[in-house]
């Protein structure tokens, strides 16, 4: 069993943060050709919440990764499940992350848009977990780094339940 | 010691191979079986030639006819079995071998494939066709081919498992291809290796489940390792002799990354930690990551790894 455990940020906290990291992105890609690449499911509050914050015009599009342990069978390899629609050749790519702890899911979600040549590809992340961190990925922007939690929340899940919550809080099993 | 004596190619329509089997099979004093050849066989033995050419059409329109099908797998046998007694090396060109003969060791199958756009010059080049109709004449060729394989054998010659050898046309020069089938028939014999022959790579033997489960986890995300590559010393006795050393758990070669779990608690890891420590003074330059306890646990159970322990 599971229960929701200490909250480590609230609501407001939350909107604060993500209005600063919107205002930060739209001077930053000022006069640039943005696409913000929302990672399925997890970072669809997120996005949803940054993209009102950022003032400048941008295209958003979604993408999937399988992820290990998400089938019954582990076997196999990565694979996306869900592409871009759009064609990222030449444009500024942000990939908006939930979470970065290990950064196995990133690293490849880089390695891959990598191939299909954009101008650029930053990182930006709700939360950063980087002492879970196996394979070393820059952040580009992040709201809030803490500690090796399993957290739900703000769109993060525990077997698909409590994305819908509006903090961001602990996960205590027991 | 059986040597390969028959060679069968299976090959896409307009890719100019039978010349160089042509070549080859001349040089090796070997025997071309084809369709026309196969009905000069049968012909010898009083078969309708008219009549067998009939059924193989309906062949290629998917009409079973179970007592012809036998005829035709039983005739084409006898007709290469017969040839090889002669000691010739067989080249079959079509007709089903890599199904009659699929396991028989003595038979080497290749497949012989190109991209459309080859095999529609090939054809306009060689029988000065139009695109359109060169075109129109392979997708016909391709769909009859495979009817008559799957009506045939119940099975698509796509299989790659049917093959030794899948040959791009596109990618060889005529003389490479040469070279490369003449390397087959040179072998001494004809044999499947063990892995261990090939040299493939080994299972490591991991100290724990949860070493293996962590490799997996690399694996699913294609992030090379390597397990425990390099021991690195850490302590040496006066006359030269390492005393003390320490070999980390993986090594990511595309991160330059050395790893190190163990599921042990924080306090009684006062060694490891004691080598890790040392193994970053002797050995700045090295990165090195230390997942263990608590922090390691919640790391596999991320991905649905739990007791294990």
């Amino acid at each position: 069993m599971e229960k929701i455990g200490k909250i480590l940020f609230t609501k407001e906290d939350i909107e604060k943060r993500i209005k600063e990291l919107g205002e930060e992105i739209s001077i930053d890609y000022k006069d640039k050709d943005l696409i913000l690449a929302c990672v399925l499911k997890g970072a669809v509050y997120f996005t949803v919440d940054l993209t009102r914050n950022i003032k400048i015009p941008f295209i958003l599009d979604f993408i999937s990764i399988l992820s290990y342990g998400s089938s019954k069978n582990n076997q196999g390899i990565v694979r996306i499940t869900k592409d871009l629609d759009i064609n990222i050749m030449g444009k500024d790519v942000i990939i908006i992350e939930d979470i970065v702890d290990t950064g196995l899911t990133l690293s490849y979600l880089i390695r891959n848009l990598q191939t299909r040549n954009p101008n650029s590809i930053k990182v930006c992340t709700l939360l950063d977990c980087p002492g879970r961190r196996i394979i070393d990925i820059e952040v580009d922007y992040k709201g809030f780094e803490i500690p090796n939690y399993y957290v739900i929340g703000y769109g993060l899940d525990y077997k698909e339940k409590y994305r819908n919550l509006p903090y961001i809080a602990i996960l205590e099993e027991f | 010691m059986v040597k390969i004596r028959l060679i069968t190619i299976s090959r896409d329509f307009g890719t100019d191979i039978d010349e160089i089997i042509n070549k080859i099979s001349k040089k090796f004093n070997g025997e071309i079986l084809d369709r026309r050849r196969i009905h000069e066989e049968l012909a010898l033995e009083g078969f309708n030639i008219q009549e067998f050419e009939n059924k193989e059409k309906e062949l290629e329109k998917g009409i079973r006819d179970p007592n012809f099908i036998e005829t035709y797998k039983e005739q084409v046998r006898m007709i290469v079995k017969k040839y090889m007694e002669k000691d010739y090396i067989i080249f079959l060109l079509g007709r089903g071998g890599q199904f009659l003969f699929k396991d028989e060791n003595y038979s080497f199958h290749i497949n012989v494939i190109a991209p459309l756009g080859y095999r529609i010059k090939f054809l306009t080049n060689k029988f000065l066709l139009s695109e359109e109709k060169a075109l129109e004449l392979i997708k016909e060729k391709d769909f009859s081919r495979e009817i008559f394989y799957k009506t045939l054998f119940l099975n698509s010659w796509k299989d790659p498992s049917l093959y030794h050898l899948t040959i791009d046309r596109s990618f060889f020069t005529a003389e490479e291809i040469e070279s490369i089938i003449e390397k087959v028939i040179e072998r001494q014999e004809s044999k499947i290796y063990t892995p261990e022959q090939l040299s493939l790579p080994q299972k490591p033997k991991f100290a724990n489940k949860t070493e293996e489960e962590f490799a997996k986890i690399l694996t699913f995300y294609q992030i090379r390792w390597e397990y425990e590559p390099r021991t690195f010393p850490l302590e040496w006795d006066n006359d030269g002799n390492v005393i003390e050393s320490f070999t980390p758990d993986f090594y990511l070669p595309d991160f330059d990354l050395y790893i190190e779990l163990t599921l042990q608690r924080p306090r009684v890891m006062g060694e490891k930690l004691k080598k890790i420590k040392k193994l970053k003074n002797l050995y700045p330059d090295i990165k090195i990551k230390l997942f263990y306890g608590k922090e390691y646990e919640k790391l596999l159970s991320k991905y649905g790894i739990k007791g294990i322990r």
